[in-house]
């Protein structure tokens, strides 16, 4: 559903030269599928989310988001490499008995608007359809979704007075909301302690398997990725391209001890890979690659 | 952080680091305020932090509340008018009966309210057409790094002019016309709205911007509730300003080449050597701005600005 094919990414440094943070990276996305994305930090995989969000069109290369076919009728693909600020969300999917926006980006900071409450931000991205009933309806679904997140009681108060962990659970549910096809995730839990982390892990999990998006999650911990994810793919250093994928059918929840496994199995096939990203849980990026003590 | 005198005494100190809660505190005040060093028991600086606190809660008690502030305020500067007055006995410093007699006198005669108010449409006109046009530029500029380098040495010419200049040159440019005043006024008010506005443009976050493009919120939607909105304290900056600044320039403007309004008036009293006139006059101007910073400003930006208050 989702094709990237990215011959070559370059943006100026601070230096002023030109660096280049993606070359001949090829991912390809099936509808519905789950798929992390890990790789170092300052990699570029960021870069390659703005990308495929439609922030940065700078590149050589093309990002394709496939048609769904919507009762019988196919539309035609869509390059999202030249999508620029347009109005309007997708067409009606009567599947869903709403309209379904293609992308929708869960950031590594909430970025929720601060003069809007957690209900209005949330509604801020779900449209504003004509008619009385069907607002009621879309308003009635945000709820369900808040509520989803135990935020039922904070739905009309302001973001600056949440704690960081809600907060994100309200950016979470304003990318679900409009059930997008293409679900982008930049790190969304990175800098969270472990138990909100794990919390926030299992309400991704549960929204996703009720809406059918496509979800990218990119992180820099590889236990998050398999934990989460029905396909994991590994980044190389910039320049960045995928240099391994690994299939996951391990039904979820997965326990700690399924995903150490995997992990010793990735580690003893390619120990180059996990050199870089965090070998123990609980240690950063920054800890490996400086080799300090946790 | 306590604060512990270095001068105090090593029993005092022992007690600041031993840390418990409520000694530490009395412990680092009495050692600020002990001269002879008479420190020694933790119970001796509890007992000083109370006679403290107590009598600083003494005083607060004599005072009164909110209201009763402002109004002590008004009473005091009344009654110092007065007494001023009674002192001076000349005939430039009448006292506040005299001059709210006048006030009186012109309100019902249908003086006072008729150049009040067309003061006052003027400085809503002029007020309106600067925060649109300001704005508008403000926003450009801040925005398009180009725009600003090409309208950069207007605005700071714009801003230096003296008003009394540009009043004059619009006056003989388009003659002594209401529509010369307001423009006069404007084109002085422009460049400080432009100024402010323009930091609230280049002080957008791009982040949330990325937000809105991300989802596809269209030009109005994220113009009204999400740019916008980052630019309200810019805005509200603006407005109080250039209000205040739009006052004084209608007076003058008013002055110059008008034959009503305030500063018509004002100009008329000063020739006749009438005090009492433009004291009236000044009162009700100052109570009506008042009026509009207490009713329509402090609500406004309370509403506006209501989030913050985290």
């Amino acid at each position: 559903m989702l094709s990237i094919d990215i011959q070559r990414k370059t943006y100026p440094d601070r230096g002023g030269h030109a660096h280049l943070a993606l070359s001949g990276l090829r991912l390809s996305l099936a509808a519905g599928e789950f798929v992390c994305l890990v790789g170092p930090s300052g990699c570029g995989k960021s870069t390659l989310l703005n990308l495929i969000a439609g922030l940065d069109a700078d590149f050589d290369g093309s990002i394709r988001l496939g048609a769904r076919p919507a009762t019988g009728a196919t539309r035609a693909a869509s390059v999202l490499g030249t999508v620029g600020c347009d109005a309007g969300v997708g067409a009606y999917d009567p599947r869903y008995g709403m309209a379904r926006s293609d992308v929708a980006y869960v950031f590594q900071e909430p970025r929720l608007m601060p003069w809007l409450s957690v209900l209005d931000n949330v509604l801020l991205v779900a449209g504003e359809p004509a008619d009385e009933a069907a607002r009621d309806a879309l308003r009635a679904h945000a709820v369900s979704l808040l509520e989803a997140m135990e935020l039922g009681d904070v739905l009309d108060a302001w973001p600056g007075r949440l704690s960081g962990g809600m907060q994100r659970r309200v950016a979470l549910a304003r990318g679900f909301v409009n059930r997008p096809r293409l679900l982008l995730m930049d790190e969304p839990f990175v800098s969270l302690d472990t138990p909100t982390a794990a919390r926030l892990r299992q309400m991704l999990l549960s929204l996703w398997a009720g809406g059918g998006s496509t979800v990218l999650f990119v992180t820099h911990d590889v236990r998050e990725a398999i934990a989460l994810g029905d396909r994991v793919c590994f980044l190389s250093t910039a320049p960045a391209r995928v240099v391994l994928e690994r299939r996951i059918d391990t039904p979820r929840p997965r326990d700690g001890r399924e995903i150490e496994r995997m992990l010793g199995e990735l580690d003893a096939t390619h120990p180059d890979l996990l050199a870089g990203l965090p070998a123990q849980p609980g240690e950063t990026a920054k800890t490996v690659r400086t080799g300090e003590e946790a | 952080m306590t604060r512990v005198d270095q001068r105090g005494s090593a029993a005092s100190l022992a007690v600041a680091h031993n840390g418990s809660g409520g000694s530490k505190r009395g412990a680092a005040v009495a050692a600020e305020t002990n001269k002879a060093g008479e420190l020694g028991t933790k119970r001796g600086t509890q007992r000083g932090m109370q006679r403290g606190m107590q009598r600083g809660m003494q005083w607060n008690r004599l005072l009164p509340g909110d209201v009763g502030m402002r109004v002590a305020s008004l009473a005091v500067f009344a009654l110092i008018w007065h007494f001023g007055a009674l002192f001076a006995q000349s005939s430039t410093l009448p006292g506040p009966v005299e001059v709210l007699a006048r006030v009186v006198e012109e309100t019902v005669a249908l003086e006072l309210p008729t150049h009040l108010a067309v003061t006052l449409s003027r400085v809503a006109v002029a007020f309106a057409a600067a925060m649109l046009i300001g704005t508008a530029i403000g926003i450009a500029m801040g925005r398009w790094r180009r725009v600003d380098q090409f309208l950069d040495a207007w605005l700071v010419l714009g801003l230096n002019i003296p008003a009394l200049v540009t009043i004059i040159l619009c006056y003989v440019w388009f003659g002594l016309t209401d529509v010369a005043a307001i423009v006069a006024v404007a084109i002085n008010k422009i460049p400080t709205v432009v100024v402010t506005v323009r930091e609230g443009a280049r002080a957008v976050d791009r982040r949330l911007m990325d937000v809105a493009r991300v989802y596809r919120l269209g030009r109005w939607r994220t113009l009204t509730r999400v740019y916008l909105p980052q630019l309200v304290p810019y805005l509200m900056a603006a407005a109080r300003s250039g209000l205040s600044l739009i006052w004084k320039i209608v007076l003058v403007v008013e002055l110059l080449g008008r034959s009503n309004g305030i500063g018509f008036q004002l100009n008329l009293f000063f020739q006749f050597f009438d005090i009492a006139g433009i004291l009236a006059y000044t009162l009700v101007f100052a109570a009506i701005v008042l009026l509009i910073e207490g009713c329509v400003m402090r609500p406004l930006e309370r509403r506006l600005s209501g989030w913050r208050q985290t």
